[in-house]
């Protein structure tokens, strides 16, 4: 190879330098159209929940007793249900309360269990098998029936329902990341650092935790639209978010449901939104997950 | 494997043993005094010393802590719990009037899901980027996206419409009157079977998908078997086993499921009890029902582990 060569490969190397944000989020976008149809779900709503006062053209508690059960059209534009509130109204007011109930949880619970996970892989031992011994006992519960449980002990309120729902996403990420964590514990760059004489704290932050962050943001998307349909079942049953707050299940709980006949549309554009955003973590989920990890692949 | 299974059914005990504590100690600690959270309503209300301590009698809260707890347990070894708060009937019999309707929804919505998932499953596999496969795609995802409790209001609102058709307000058993029986429970089976297919069904593809790869479906081919020999009998065994476990976790969550179908269908099962006593804080009901529901998920589970070692013997020697 000539100095010539040499000279051209590097410039090259120069040329091709790594992509920015943008960058990296347009080649994502043409690679997976899927997920980044999610991810433009999940902007929107995002977008509805922070911008709720200026895009809602009514006061979603606000009862227009002459306009009981009024038809969808330009005036209404998803209807009024049978207090006489806008529903579309209500349903970007909800967007609020889904998505803060499904981030704090997740944050919470979802991080706390990978916290755990990480910690408990990577130590193994007795610490690890008292910490999967605990998470058996949240598995051995169905999803709804172990949030309907905290629930029932401590009342219906915005602040249970999140403490329920964030005790569910404990064990999907604790046993993500405690695998992930077994797993780069046995590379030879932690050999390697421990060798140089790295603390086991230094180790665990600095080589562990990254590579432990891709499974863990995939579960943590996945779980977000969880988060959302246990929300709004608990609130359909009459057991979550306590009206007349503006949720999106509650819209569809029992009194919703008895005016069917006379206003379908009660019953049919909240699920829509629920569905909607269950879908775009959904994608955008599976997306990631096959961009970062095809082994995770179900 | 009977070493094996004794193996999983001692795994089993501390198990049970942590489930009964934690739902003791969410229902009986967490509250802090059930008997004032009863009798306040939750924080509002008045009530007066006299009915406190009655009711803390009534419910045994005023004795220790572990001695509530053996009892407790002692209670459902002997299928009896005492009685219920609201209605003063035994809360076991109470329960099992209402076994009937969840196990006959549970069953029959898996039987729907299986024969929906695994044909579309296998198709979809087979016909990998046709318009099929894009088409059962789409129909499972949105599956898996749609809450079972809208696409049940969707299922009543449509039957409201068209036929004026409602729940029936009274439970038929299937020995009586099977038509009948099977009129109440064939919708809200077809809701949740539905849900359940769509998540068998990508499983079943992916699966189907990685198997099909492989050297030995290659010979197959080469050897000029049928596609239906090669699909069935060389792919499909193959690649059933995850979907086998998958279908089995599945099938418990939907023990959360039958909560809501239960509700929405008026069907007097354990689910829509369960949230009937919570409204009412019923709490003996309360968690004796989600023992049971953790008891037969934990069972469940254990049974899809048992088919999966029968089926594949080098699951048993690890």
């Amino acid at each position: 190879m000539s100095t010539q060569d040499a000279i051209q490969i590097l410039s090259l190397e120069s040329v091709r330098r790594k992509p920015g944000f943008l960058g990296t989020v347009w080649q994502f976008s043409r690679s997976k159209p899927m997920g980044a149809i999610g991810g433009v779900i999940i902007i929107g709503m995002i977008l509805s929940a922070i911008f709720a006062g200026v895009i809602s053209p009514y006061d979603p508690y606000r009862m227009y007793v002459s306009d009981l059960f009024a038809p969808p059209g330009t005036k209404y534009w998803f209807g009024t249900d049978n207090f006489g509130r806008d529903i579309f109204s209500r349903i970007v007011w909800g967007s609020r309360i889904s998505l803060a109930v499904g981030v704090v949880s997740v944050a919470v619970g979802a991080t706390g269990g990978a916290m755990l996970g990480l910690v408990s892989g990577f130590l193994g031992g007795k610490f690890d098998a008292i910490s999967q011994r605990l998470v058996d006992i949240m598995m051995a519960f169905p999803v709804l029936i172990l949030a309907l449980t905290v629930v029932a002990a401590l009342g219906p309120s915005i602040q249970n329902v999140i403490i329920a729902i964030a005790l569910v996403m404990v064990p999907p990420g604790n046993r993500v990341v405690r695998s992930a964590s077994l797993a780069v514990r046995e590379m030879q760059y932690v050999d390697a650092a421990r060798a140089i004489g790295s603390r086991n704290f230094r180790i665990l932050f600095v080589h562990i935790l990254p590579n432990c962050l891709a499974p863990y943001i995939i579960v943590a998307t996945v779980n977000l639209g969880w988060a959302i349909v246990v929300e709004a079942s608990l609130s359909f049953l009459g057991l979550g978010t306590p009206p007349p707050q503006p949720s999106w299940g509650a819209m569809l709980s029992a009194e919703g449901r008895s005016y069917l006949e006379k206003a379908p549309w009660i019953g049919i554009f909240p699920g829509v939104a629920i569905s909607l955003a269950v879908f775009g973590f959904n994608i955008l989920g599976d997306a990631l997950r096959d961009v970062w990890d095809p082994r995770l692949r179900r | 494997m009977q070493s094996y299974i004794a193996r999983r059914l001692l795994m089993l005990l501390p198990v049970l043993i942590g489930v009964s504590l934690a739902i003791f100690l969410i229902m009986r600690v967490l509250p802090g005094d059930p008997a004032l959270v009863i009798l306040t309503a939750g924080g509002q209300g008045s009530f007066d010393e006299q009915a406190l301590s009655d009711l803390r009698a009534k419910l045994g809260t005023d004795r220790p802590l572990h001695i509530q707890y053996v009892d407790w347990i002692w209670g459902m070894l002997k299928l009896d719990v005492g009685n219920s708060l609201v209605t003063n009937r035994p809360v076991f019999s109470d329960i099992g009037a209402r076994v009937p309707p969840t196990a006959e929804l549970a069953l029959l919505s898996l039987i729907i899901s299986m024969v929906i998932a695994l044909p579309i499953g296998i198709i979809s596999a087979a016909r990998q980027d046709t318009w099929m496969d894009y088409v059962f795609r789409v129909v499972s995802v949105g599956g898996l996206s749609m809450p079972i409790f809208w696409t049940g209001t969707l299922v009543v609102l449509f039957l409201v419409l068209l036929f004026r058709w409602m729940p029936p307000l009274t439970y038929t058993s299937i020995f009586l009157d099977p038509a009948q029986n099977l009129s109440q429970f064939i919708w809200p089976s077809m809701v949740m079977g539905y849900y359940l297919s769509a998540v068998v069904s990508r499983m079943t593809r992916s699966q189907m998908l990685e198997v099909l790869r492989q050297d030995y479906v290659r010979t197959a081919w080469a050897k000029g078997l049928s596609e239906r020999l090669v699909l069935y009998r060389h792919a499909l065994k193959n690649a059933i086993l995850p979907v086998i476990t998958l279908s089995g976790v599945q099938f418990g969550q939907l023990m959360g499921g039958t909560v809501l179908l239960e509700t929405i269908f008026v069907l007097p099962g354990m689910g829509s009890h369960l949230v009937s006593s919570i409204l009412v804080r019923d709490y003996p009901v309360v968690q004796t029902i989600i023992l049971i529901i953790a008891l037969v998920f934990v069972l469940l589970n254990l049974l899809v582990d048992i088919i999966y070692a029968w089926l594949d013997p080098r699951i048993r020697y690890t």
